[in-house]
């Protein structure tokens, strides 16, 4: 049995999942990834889910992230059935996810990737517009002006992932979901990316999900969540 | 409208691509565009030829019916029964006309030029003598071939009159002229009348070139009113009987209408008479037109599929290529229209520039290339009418396997040219074609990618 985390004292579940469950069905077999999981998810808080590969991380992330709806049980958004609110809209307005395998534009710079971003989720340009205030999140990711104007397949690995990082924290949504994000980056800028998770998380009040393999990020995190043989604990 | 700019992002970088999808464009675009193109040069050179050759039909012997009944008796309608086609309110004007031997008389002396009129079976003094209702709508009058050089033609006021127009050297040789009198015999038995010579013409033939329906002198063929001239062989039916008929139709496109008219209303005094509606004319004229309407179309229709096909496969590869950026998109909450409408403005994008671009030339490459085609195509067909040899004086030439039908019908030489003119309709309808490839070849790989969920569309395939 999951662990309901509900207790008098913390924040309201910002996302709560309950009794989700989700089977891929094969030309031969059927696979249940992940059986009957009720947990919620808080404002202001940083969480990482760890647990051993195929166990269903990425799996948990896409349905937590609305890329895909479970086959059974429901996901809510502020109270509110995903499949209600609508998967779209959701993705949109509410939710931000950094993949493991980036999934830039291929031909924008960084720069573009960043500003498409903010422009399809409507951040608001703000005084000094989306271009200046893209350049600045990138700066703060270790990509300077040259760098964000050129082609992303131009870029390394680990600055890819960066910038993939910072189209999802340009968008100003309240809750971001993280594939093994750090897991290109050298220890410096995989630092500054947990500690901009947790500012994020503790002073913008947002809910940050990570799924990694790092202990380190692990414990880093607020909580901890462990997603073995279709089971999330904590 | 961000799918715009993304659209602009996307030409830009992907150049190449953009330039393969704009160079194939390209092809279609001046393929149907110059099939179009040469398709309306064509259909309107065609619908100049009817109007020179005229809204004519005539009504005359059906050679083929008559030489399958093994004879070449002339036919004959009541003139009532023309007078009637002629009231159809299809019809401008219409004439009619009969054939006789006159026989000059009172020192008349014919031209003897040079014919010999022993073939013609005219005999001493007799000449050809077609009776016609009004001279002016004759054809060789009508196409300027004959002139009237005095006097006036016969019209249909003086249908029961007896007057004649007679050619120039003929009244030289007489010294006739207009007002003077002929005494002209009936072809059978000893009647014998005074015509007035009402006019005087010229025809351009030489004596020594015998007329080749009658087989006289030119010079010596008689066109005397016809009721006037018909009481002169008057037998005891006296209705008048013609034996040819020309109706010209307010409108070329009433020809159909005006023959199921023609047969409803004269039944079966048309047996043995064809309605010919100037078609031979039309179609000698407008023969090497077809050849290259056909030639184009072709070609338009051949390159014009291998492109599309073409082009399909290329958008279709690259929908497939871009559901990665589908499924990010997608992620991040964008729309599916715009996702659809992104790859279309795209496409309609390079569509455009390269109809814009095939505007620019395809009118004047098409001008070339139809003039060259036409060209050939006319030359030919000149040499074969040249070449074509008349049967020899007295002979049908059926027995030499001359088919009177393949005569070459006169002023109706192969039309050689054709403007070609690019009107916006061309282009609208070239557009259209573009950007109804363009669209279904992007709705229908989109709509199969984007009816899948992001995650499914990014994880598929690893």
């Amino acid at each position: 049995m999951t662990t309901a985390t509900d207790t008098a004292t913390e924040p309201p579940p910002v996302l709560r999942l309950d009794g989700v469950s989700h089977t891929y069905i094969g030309q031969r077999r059927r696979t249940t990834v992940l059986k009957n999981i009720d947990y919620s998810f808080r404002r202001g808080t940083f969480y990482t889910v760890l647990g051993p590969s195929g166990s269903g991380k990425t799996t948990l992330l896409s349905l937590a992230s609305g890329l895909d709806a479970p086959t059974r049980g429901t996901i809510s958004f502020n109270g509110q059935d995903l499949t209600k609110l609508g998967l779209g809209r959701y993705r949109n307005k509410h939710a931000a996810t950094i993949f493991q395998h980036y999934n830039l534009l291929t031909y924008m710079t960084a720069l573009q990737n960043v500003t498409t971003a903010m422009e399809i989720t409507g951040v608001k340009p703000g005084s000094g517009g989306r271009r200046a205030r893209a350049l600045e999140l990138l700066e703060r990711v270790g990509l300077d002006k040259h760098m964000a104007t050129r082609n992303v397949m131009r870029l390394s690995g680990g600055q890819q992932q960066r910038v993939a990082i910072t189209r999802a924290l340009a968008c100003d949504v309240d809750i971001l979901f993280a594939d093994e994000p750090t897991g290109n980056l050298d220890e410096d800028t995989a630092q500054g990316i947990i500690d901009t998770f947790r500012e994020l998380a503790h002073e913008q009040d947002k809910c940050v999900v990570v799924v990694t393999h790092s202990q380190r990020l692990a414990a880093q995190s607020d909580r901890v969540l462990t997603l073995r043989k279709g089971k999330l604990t904590e | 409208m961000n799918f715009v700019k993304r659209a602009g992002f996307s030409l830009w970088s992907r150049r190449g691509r953009t330039l393969i999808t704009l160079c194939t464009f390209l092809v279609i675009s001046v393929m149907v565009l110059a099939g179009v193109l040469i398709a309306d040069a064509t259909a309107q050179a065609k619908n100049e030829a009817k109007r020179s050759v005229g809204a004519e039909v005539n009504l005359v012997m059906d050679l083929s019916g008559q030489n399958a009944a093994g004879g070449l008796m002339a036919p004959q309608i009541s003139a009532g029964t023309v007078e009637k086609l002629g009231a159809s309110t299809l019809v401008q004007k219409y004439n009619y006309s009969m054939f006789d031997r006159g026989v000059v008389k009172g020192g008349t002396e014919l031209v003897t030029g040079g014919t010999d009129t022993a073939a013609s079976g005219m005999g001493p003094n007799g000449t050809a003598t077609v009776g016609v209702l009004d001279s002016a709508l004759l054809p060789d009058f009508r196409s300027g071939k004959f002139q009237l050089l005095s006097g006036a033609h016969l019209t249909a006021a003086d249908k029961d009159k007896r007057l004649l127009l007679i050619e120039e050297r003929l009244a030289g040789k007489n010294g006739l002229k207009t007002g003077d009198k002929i005494t002209l015999g009936a072809n059978e038995g000893t009647a014998k009348a005074e015509f007035t010579v009402a006019g005087i013409y010229r025809d351009p033939r030489p004596s020594s070139e015998p007329e080749p329906e009658y087989f006289v002198d030119p010079a010596n063929m008689l066109y005397a009113s016809i009721g006037g001239f018909a009481g002169l062989n008057a037998t005891q039916d006296r209705s008048l009987k013609v034996t040819k008929a020309t109706f010209l139709l307010q409108d070329a496109e009433d020809l159909p209408k005006f023959k199921e008219e023609a047969e409803r209303i004269a039944g079966s005094e048309l047996d043995g008479f064809q309605l010919d509606a100037n078609d031979k004319a039309i179609r000698q004229m407008t023969g090497p037109l077809d050849s290259i309407g056909s030639t184009a179309a072709l070609a338009m229709w051949l390159i014009g599929i291998a492109g599309a096909a073409v082009l399909v496969l290329l958008v279709n590869l690259a929908v497939k290529q871009r559901r990665k950026e589908y499924g990010v998109l997608l992620a991040m909450g964008e729309k599916k229209w715009k996702l659809i409408a992104q790859q279309a403005l795209e496409i309609v994008a390079v569509a455009a520039l390269a109809i814009g671009l095939s505007s620019l030339f395809t009118q004047s490459l098409t001008q070339s290339a139809s003039q060259s085609l036409l060209g050939e195509e006319a030359a030919a067909a000149r040499q074969k009418l040249e070449s074509w040899q008349p049967p020899a004086p007295g002979s049908t030439g059926i027995d030499q396997g001359i088919d009177p039908n393949d005569k070459p019908v006169e002023n109706a030489d192969p039309i050689d040219r054709i403007d070609i003119r690019l009107d916006p309709a061309d282009l609208a309808t070239v557009g259209a074609v573009g950007l109804g490839l363009g669209l279904l070849a992007t709705a229908v790989p989109a709509a199969s990618v984007l009816r899948l969920s992001p995650r499914t569309i990014l994880t598929k395939g690893k």
